[in-house]
């Protein structure tokens, strides 16, 4: 799969204070259509301490559901929709040009069977990785892969030590959220 | 008229086919700084991943 698609318009719904006295300080939300699936998606870019987004989506049916994160919608046009997804990076830049971003792959929930996939190395994980291989630079980035935990961090290179930022914003998320926050069950 | 399959197969769920674990099952994942062991990925670290020579001309970011 070459990710050679061009996505879709995001518009910017509102920004959502954070007042849980975390480290998470601010939500960021937007919204897309997708005309193939015919459905609406809902992105979060959720802001934390460190100058650190945390980038989610969601088909917004189901936005009431427990496991949004983690359904399989099965319409298809993936590449459009996680093209989309990438482009709030660029966008964020602009107004956060010291931010770094952070992507977790969430287990899939199997809803016909009632089975969920392992945390480890997960399909949705894969395919992130792959596109933001294929999509972000090394110029910007520094590029941190947790294959145990399905997680994937572009720290900016704008940081003096990229490896050093990296693990402050590893603390400050384990300091955070104690599990994995999309599949307590 | 109507047509029946005569060898037509159930095909198993996802889940059952991956012999995913069932969600009364699933444990939740505590976040330790010690769990979180990241890797640092160089530019042919990506090429890997990606199965090609970096085409700049496709990025979104540098």
């Amino acid at each position: 799969m070459t990710f050679d698609y061009p996505g879709y318009i995001l518009k910017f719904i509102q920004k959502q204070k954070c007042k849980d006295n975390s480290a998470h300080l601010f939500t960021l939300i937007y919204k897309f259509y997708s005309p193939v699936t015919r459905y609406f998606y809902v992105l979060r870019a959720e802001y934390h301490e460190g100058e650190v987004f945390t980038i989610k989506f969601y088909c917004k049916k189901d936005r009431h559901s427990d496991f949004k994160y983690s359904k399989i919608i099965n319409k298809g046009d993936v590449g459009n929709i996680l093209i989309t997804c990438a482009h709030i990076v660029p966008i964020l830049l602009k107004g956060y040009p010291l931010a770094s971003f952070c992507f977790i792959g969430s287990r899939t929930i199997d809803m016909k069977s009632g089975k969920v996939e392992p945390v480890q190395n997960n399909q949705r994980f894969r395919t992130y990785k792959y596109l933001i291989a294929s999509k972000f630079g090394t110029h910007t980035f520094a590029h941190f892969a947790y294959d145990a935990i399905s997680s994937y961090l572009l720290v900016n290179r704008k940081n003096i030590d990229v490896e050093i930022k990296e693990r402050e914003l590893v603390r400050m998320f384990s300091e955070t959220y104690l599990n994995l926050p999309d599949i307590i069950i | 008229m109507k047509i029946v399959k005569e060898n037509s197969k159930v095909v198993p769920s996802k889940g059952d086919r991956l012999k995913w674990t069932p969600l009364k099952d699933a444990k939740v994942v505590p976040l330790s700084t010690e769990l979180i062991k990241g890797k640092l990925l160089t530019s042919d670290d990506l090429d890997r991943t990606r199965q090609t020579n970096s085409n700049s001309n496709n990025v979104i970011v540098p």
